[in-house]
């Protein structure tokens, strides 16, 4: 019997060419990758960019025990593409109810909450993002434009999927100011300790 | 002479044949056009899911006073149509 634990790393970087290439959100993907390979995870890989079938994603999600994304932020959230292949793959999970029977609610018992119909409870879910945004611009009310909001907060829209589906959400992982006066190299040192951290592993 | 105010109306409602169909989001759309043109402002609208031109939506935004999105909320967000502009 196999016990060994699976892992769906999803790379849902567009190319822009001579813009954004996909180097960075590479290079993060790469450093999760021998981090879950290190400590004998089975690793399933998704590039959104190059295709996908929505049924074939949802079994891998199915199968995975930890699936985390890894994106560029582009105008506060991750790329179209991500939104595509969201939107997708979860109706495609709503449908077959392989992910969900529904909303949570029932008329026979009024205290199930909205957003408790999942069904994969147990998995682990975690975004990896990297943004032009300064880390200094996140948590303060003094801010103009996120106003005291989180990474967390602003990744909302994506995380709640999950959550809708009984994942648990663990605390992203985050590389600012990626143009300018960013660490790079140190927030890529940094990612595994991170992993090891959320996963306890 | 006084210039009307413009006011430039999003609907990215993405259409599900037989699941969702954009009536509902068509019905608040049609609630705020009649709004506004009761108020004398002049209506810019742009449907995403029959096209736009991204530079031609750009112009549209510096004309528009308000903007309003109308928009479904499909897991948790607009319709990919919408984030794609």
């Amino acid at each position: 019997m196999s016990t060994t634990k699976k892992v769906l790393l999803i790379n849902t970087h567009l190319t822009y060419p001579n813009w954004s290439e996909g180097k960075l959100n590479d290079s993060f993907n790469q450093k999760a990758k021998e981090f879950f390979e290190t400590n004998n995870f089975e690793v399933l890989e998704t590039k959104v960019e190059d295709g996908y079938d929505a049924n074939e994603e949802v079994e891998k999600h199915l199968e995975a025990d930890i699936i985390i994304l890894q994106t560029p932020i582009n105008w506060f959230g991750a790329p179209w593409i991500y939104k595509k292949y969201a939107d997708e793959v979860f109706n495609s999970g709503l449908m077959s109810k392989k992910f969900l029977s529904d909303d949570g609610r029932t008329r026979e018992d009024p205290s199930r909450q909205y957003g408790t119909g999942g069904h994969l409870q147990g998995k682990k879910f975690m975004v990896s993002a990297t943004w032009n945004a300064p880390k200094a611009s996140f948590d303060d009310v003094n801010q103009v434009l996120f106003q005291g909001r989180s990474t967390a907060d602003v990744l909302i829209q994506i995380t709640s999927n999950y959550r809708f589906c009984g994942v648990d959400v663990v605390a992203d992982y985050n590389c600012f100011d990626i143009f300018k006066d960013g660490d790079i190299v140190g927030d890529l040192e940094n990612y595994p300790a991170h992993l090891k951290t959320v996963f306890d592993l | 002479m006084e210039n009307p105010k413009k006011v430039l109306l999003i609907n990215t409602h993405l259409t599900y044949p037989n699941f969702s169909e954009g009536l509902l989001n068509g019905s608040f759309y049609q609630k705020a056009k009649e709004f506004f043109k009761a108020n004398n402002f002049v209506i810019l609208e742009t449907k995403v899911e029959d096209g736009y031109d991204a530079e031609e939506e750009v112009e549209k935004h510096l004309q528009a006073d308000i903007i309003i999105l109308q928009t479904p909320i499909n897991w948790f967000g607009a319709p990919w149509i919408y984030k794609i502009c």
